[in-house]
């Protein structure tokens, strides 16, 4: 009879691994989210183009989505690194531009019509232009930040 | 876990025509897509479709066929059984995704004189973590049904979240009366979204160790439940 019940016992080897990976699970998403700080210094959509005139520095505007997890893993990968995040804040007007269509229905008339004059189609997507709006440098998706360094490197 | 029982697993499958037809195809794939695609870009769509078979097979059949009240007649734990032959179906997807991950790889150095290794490692790792998911729902969904119709509800499942969320998005923004409900209680398909990541999530291009460890502990919840569910399950005499 032991033997019998001892067939349907459930390992608790695994319940123990279960558990374990749970509670790695949760404690990696609460220190993921305090860990995660953004050292851009991110310029309002309206504020982006005088800046850039006025400094003459290029815009870099950052496509994305709240439900977009290759836009928080770039967020992960490159704003949340110091050193990244300095040189884009030395080079560039950082300007963040949400979508809402997904949450809201429908975008703000500058975010529409940001995403239709430089065609972003997709999130993440990063354009580089000038104060006129001349593209001076492009990054569709995110692979790593070597991509991201290698296009930010190229604009001029 | 037992040895034998995985042993035995991954003999039946790679010595089995269709398997080895199976990762011929991916080795072809592999050196066709190597030119052209991201690295490691098509193996989770590719992988699935064999995890389907390979995952599948591990114990509904058994009952259709009437061999599992003969393996359980002997001292054997059914949860040990059922693991290992978990165990036995994910060696046999690894061993696939590794030739696919290889082929790729040859191709890329033959063709650009750059393995990408390390992002090839990556896709792969990630594909492998997604097979353990997957295998486990699957034997999870055949704990408590027979043949392979926990094939059908995986599929079911999968174009059923889908299609449910395209539905919600579509509702939502025709400005109807459910439309704005839905535009009020944006919770309702943030929850779904939820469900449809935990079940079904889509492999990252890189390593994401948040995305490891839910996918891993959501795998091995289900291999909790579905050690329950057969523990309790009585086998019935002969075939169906």
């Amino acid at each position: 009879m032991a033997r019998i019940r001892n067939q349907r016992a459930v390992p608790m080897a695994l319940i123990v691994i279960a558990v374990v990976l749970l509670v790695a699970r949760v404690g990696a998403g609460l220190l993921g989210d305090g860990a995660k700080h953004d050292y851009v210094n991110w310029v309002a959509i309206d504020d982006g183009p005088p800046m850039s005139q006025a400094t003459g520095k290029p815009i870099m505007f950052f496509f994305t989505a709240e439900w977009c997890a290759p836009c928080h893993q770039l967020e992960r990968e490159v704003f949340s690194d110091r050193a990244l995040a300095e040189q884009i804040n030395e080079r560039f007007i950082p300007v963040r531009v949400v979508d809402r269509m997904k949450e809201d229905g429908r975008n703000p008339a500058r975010v529409a019509l940001l995403q239709q004059t430089f065609s972003a189609r997709g999130f993440p997507t990063i354009v580089f232009t000038d104060a006129a709006g001349s593209e001076r440098g492009r990054m569709e998706g995110f692979r790593d930040r070597g991509e991201f360094q290698r296009v930010m490197e190229g604009v001029r | 876990m037992s040895a034998v029982v995985i042993a035995e697993t991954v003999r039946r499958h790679i010595t089995s025509a269709g398997f080895l037809a199976a990762t011929a195809f991916l080795a072809i794939i592999g050196l066709g897509v190597s030119r052209f695609a991201t690295p490691g870009a098509v193996w989770p769509s590719v992988i699935s479709l064999l995890a389907l078979f390979v995952g599948g097979g591990v114990i509904g059949p058994e009952f259709s066929r009437g061999t599992l009240q003969l393996i359980l007649t002997k001292p054997v734990n059914r949860s040990i059984y059922l693991l290992s032959r978990v165990a036995g179906a994910v060696l046999v997807l690894w061993i696939a995704i590794g030739v696919a991950t290889a082929f790729e790889m040859v191709g890329r150095i033959a063709w650009t004189s750059a393995s990408q290794l390390d992002v090839l490692g990556i896709r792969f790792l990630n594909v492998s973590i997604e097979a353990v998911l997957m295998c486990s729902m699957l034997v999870l969904f055949a704990s408590f049904t027979r043949a392979y119709f926990n094939v059908a509800i995986y599929i079911m499942l999968v174009m059923g979240l889908n299609v449910a969320e395209g539905l919600l998005a579509m509702i939502r923004s025709s400005r109807s009366a459910l439309g704005n409900f839905l535009n009020e209680h944006a919770v309702i398909e943030r929850g779904l979204a939820a469900i449809n990541n935990n079940l079904f999530p889509e492999a990252p291009m890189t390593f994401d160790r948040e995305w490891t460890l839910r996918v891993l502990s959501n795998a091995a919840i289900a291999l909790v439940i579905a050690c329950f569910a057969f523990r309790r399950r009585e086998v019935p005499y002969g075939a169906d």
